[in-house]
């Protein structure tokens, strides 16, 4: 929210045109056309089924698309490793189920893309770990395991985990919904702090109370096709299309 | 209380202290027919497992009150090292010596000596003291010994005092001492045969089972990594290859591998037969460790991969950061089930090739006219010492799944 009016004249760092994708004879994602300004926090809502996934995992190219341009901070996504490894730096991703890496301890998994990514020494990378441990609230626990944590930390350390590879663009994908309900408010909280310090956000979640208060813009997925976007006022209380129009009345 | 149910009919309870009161006779009868002969079927199992008791019996008051067994205790050495040079017998106890350390040091560092372990150290302890006083033996051999038990606290308490919680002292004496394990192996070859030692046709007896089944499980174990991933690979050219020499290898017996020892691989590799002999153990090995790291692969949710690759790392780094060690961890249980199987079939390559293990060995101990008579004692005494080295590697298995939590994390 607070972001608007500096996003109005900022670039745009992520763009789409034309995104398609297949898994065999069905089609996930129908022709999705958009793109996201820096610092700009959008939030993606769809029944399930609907696509939302799976456009952001092409984002940083867990998917790939079969057709179409995907174009992140000016690097197009193709074949070239060479500019995947570019992307998948610059881009971090939090998941449903936190898939956080069970063998290492919580500072190991921070540490881990940075010492062997961006050869970090390990000195660096731990402070830098602990920092961003302070951030999300839990540097008591950089000594434990996953195992050893509450889904809500657990997912707290993932956003760690992510932050430290410094990226531009952060992706939520369903972040809160393996969630107790009591842990979702940890979680929200750390994304919301996120998103007031400037960072470019796509999260796509069904927490209806963060998308009317964080988002700058919500973007609505049905059958694979981007079917309406536009800021959270016009969204929740004057949506156009008839199927955003089904899917509040389902929800709300 | 619960209400009795409308229309329920009162359960009348056995008349327990009616019964009680019968004569012993009767209720002994009574309790052998419920719980012995109840049917036809069980009255059989009853007594097949009445033959077994009995066979038991029958060896074990064989073993304690008829066996002879000064036929162990004059071939002790023939049955430990037979061929083995004796001027060189200081090589063996200095393995022994270099080994010891490393298992209290192991024990110091992931576990702690309970009372069970001492009773077994205090056993095998017994059993070192005795093999070093076999024939003419000196008293060096001897002096060997209690250093290596020395040896073997020593390595103990040091690593008693690591720390547990993770940290930079322990993850130190956690490296040295891994790779000092991984290095035990090539040290006690080394030891055996580097300048003027030991020739391989020179090993023996059960010396040889304890130096083949490691050198083939390790090899294995190092053959099975890249199989397992070669067979996941989307490569078909590689998984192809992968799978072939897996089911090639897991097609045929053990003893058609060793015949191929005996007479294919002597125009592959040249050299004595006991090195053809630990490329077969460890390329037999590989096929069946490779299985079950791959079980292990696919056992891995996929959004671990997915994690690696959203942080950065390449395919090789995941594999090797991510993926196996976790890949790895999960199939520990198996590996260590085949290393056991490995251990005991090298009880098998006498029985194939012309070298002598320790039932090689017992055999020629019982060809002695003097203990031709004593045949159940030697293989008895060699089923004991296979039985030990596989109980020990059972338990050792367990404990690691223990500590590293198997299962939990």
């Amino acid at each position: 929210m607070g972001n608007e009016a500096a996003s109005a004249a900022a670039p745009e760092i992520i763009v789409t045109e034309g995104v398609e994708k297949w898994f065999g004879d069905f089609q996930a994602l129908d022709d999705v056309t958009m793109s996201v300004k820096e610092h700009e926090i959008v939030v993606v809502l769809g029944p399930s089924g609907s696509g939302k996934s799976t456009f952001i995992r092409c984002l940083n190219r867990l998917e790939e698309h079969d057709a179409g341009r995907i174009v992140i901070d000016g690097i197009e996504l193709n074949d070239d490793v060479r500019n995947l490894n570019a992307i998948r730096s610059e881009v971090g991703m939090v998941f449903q189920q936190f898939n956080l890496f069970p063998h290492l301890s919580v500072l190991n998994n921070i540490t881990l893309g940075p010492r062997k990514v961006r050869r970090q020494p390990k000195r660096e990378a731990e402070e830098q770990a602990m920092q961003l441990l302070e951030r999300v609230g839990i540097p008591e626990q950089a000594e434990k395991f996953p195992a050893q944590l509450s889904g809500g930390q657990q997912q707290r350390v993932a956003i760690a985990r992510s932050l430290a590879m410094q990226p531009k663009i952060m992706l939520f994908d369903e972040p809160t919904s393996a969630l107790d309900p009591e842990m979702i408010k940890e979680v929200l909280d750390v994304m919301q702090e996120l998103a007031e310090s400037g960072m470019t956000m796509v999260v796509v979640t069904h927490e209806m109370g963060f998308a009317r208060g964080v988002a700058d813009r919500v973007m609505f997925f049905d059958e694979g096709a981007l079917v309406e976007q536009g800021t959270p006022n016009h969204f929740f209380d004057n949506p156009r299309e008839e199927r955003t129009k089904l899917f509040l009345s389902q929800i709300l | 209380m619960t209400e009795p149910v409308a229309g329920a009919r009162k359960v009348v309870l056995p008349p327990h202290r009616v019964r009680a009161q019968r004569p012993l006779g009767t209720r002994a009868r009574e309790w052998t027919r419920e719980n012995l002969f109840p049917s036809p079927a069980q009255a059989v199992v009853t007594l097949l497992a009445l033959a077994f008791a009995t066979a038991i019996v029958a060896l074990a008051v064989y073993l304690v009150l008829a066996a002879e067994w000064r036929v162990i205790t004059v071939n002790r050495w023939l049955l430990f090292a037979g061929g083995f040079p004796q001027d060189q017998e200081w090589r063996l106890w200095v393995s022994v010596a270099l080994v010891f350390p490393l298992i209290g040091a192991a024990f110091g560092l992931w576990a702690s000596l309970g009372r069970r372990d001492l009773l077994f150290m205090a056993l095998a302890a017994g059993f070192l003291f005795f093999l070093a006083r076999h024939g003419d033996a000196g008293w060096a051999s001897t002096v060997w010994v209690a250093g290596s038990l020395a040896l073997f606290f020593a390595g103990y308490l040091v690593c008693r005092l690591v720390p547990r919680e993770p940290g930079r002292a322990r993850s130190i004496a956690t490296w040295t001492a891994g790779g000092a394990l991984a290095l035990a192996l090539p040290a006690v070859l080394a030891v055996l045969m580097a300048a003027g030692g030991a020739r391989t046709n020179e090993f023996s007896g059960f010396m040889m089972n304890l130096i083949l089944a490691p050198v083939g499980i390790a090899g294995g174990l190092l053959l099975a990594i890249p199989l397992a991933v070669g067979r996941a690979s989307s490569l078909r050219a590689v998984s192809w290859t992968c799978t072939a020499y897996i089911e090639l290898i897991r097609g045929a017996p053990l003893i058609g591998w060793l015949f191929v020892a005996l007479f294919i691989l002597e125009d592959v590799i040249a050299g004595d037969l006991i090195v053809r002999t630990m490329v077969v153990l460890a390329v037999f090995t590989s096929a069946y460790i490779a299985e079950y790291i791959r079980g292990g692969l696919q056992a891995l949710p996929h959004g671990q991969t997915e994690a690696a690759q959203a942080v950065g790392l390449g395919r090789t780094r995941t594999l090797q950061l991510v993926v196996l060690p976790q890949a790895l961890r999960i199939s520990i249980p198996p590996i260590v089930g085949q290393a056991i199987s490995l251990w005991k079939d090298t009880a098998l390559i006498s029985a194939i090739l012309p070298l002598r293990e320790l039932v090689g060995n017992s055999k020629a101990a019982i060809a002695q006219p003097e203990f031709i008579e004593n045949r159940i004692e030697v293989y008895v005494f060699a089923a004991v010492l296979f039985w030990i080295v596989a109980f020990v590697m059972s338990r050792v298995s367990q404990r690691m799944e223990r500590s590293l939590g198997i299962g939990e994390r």
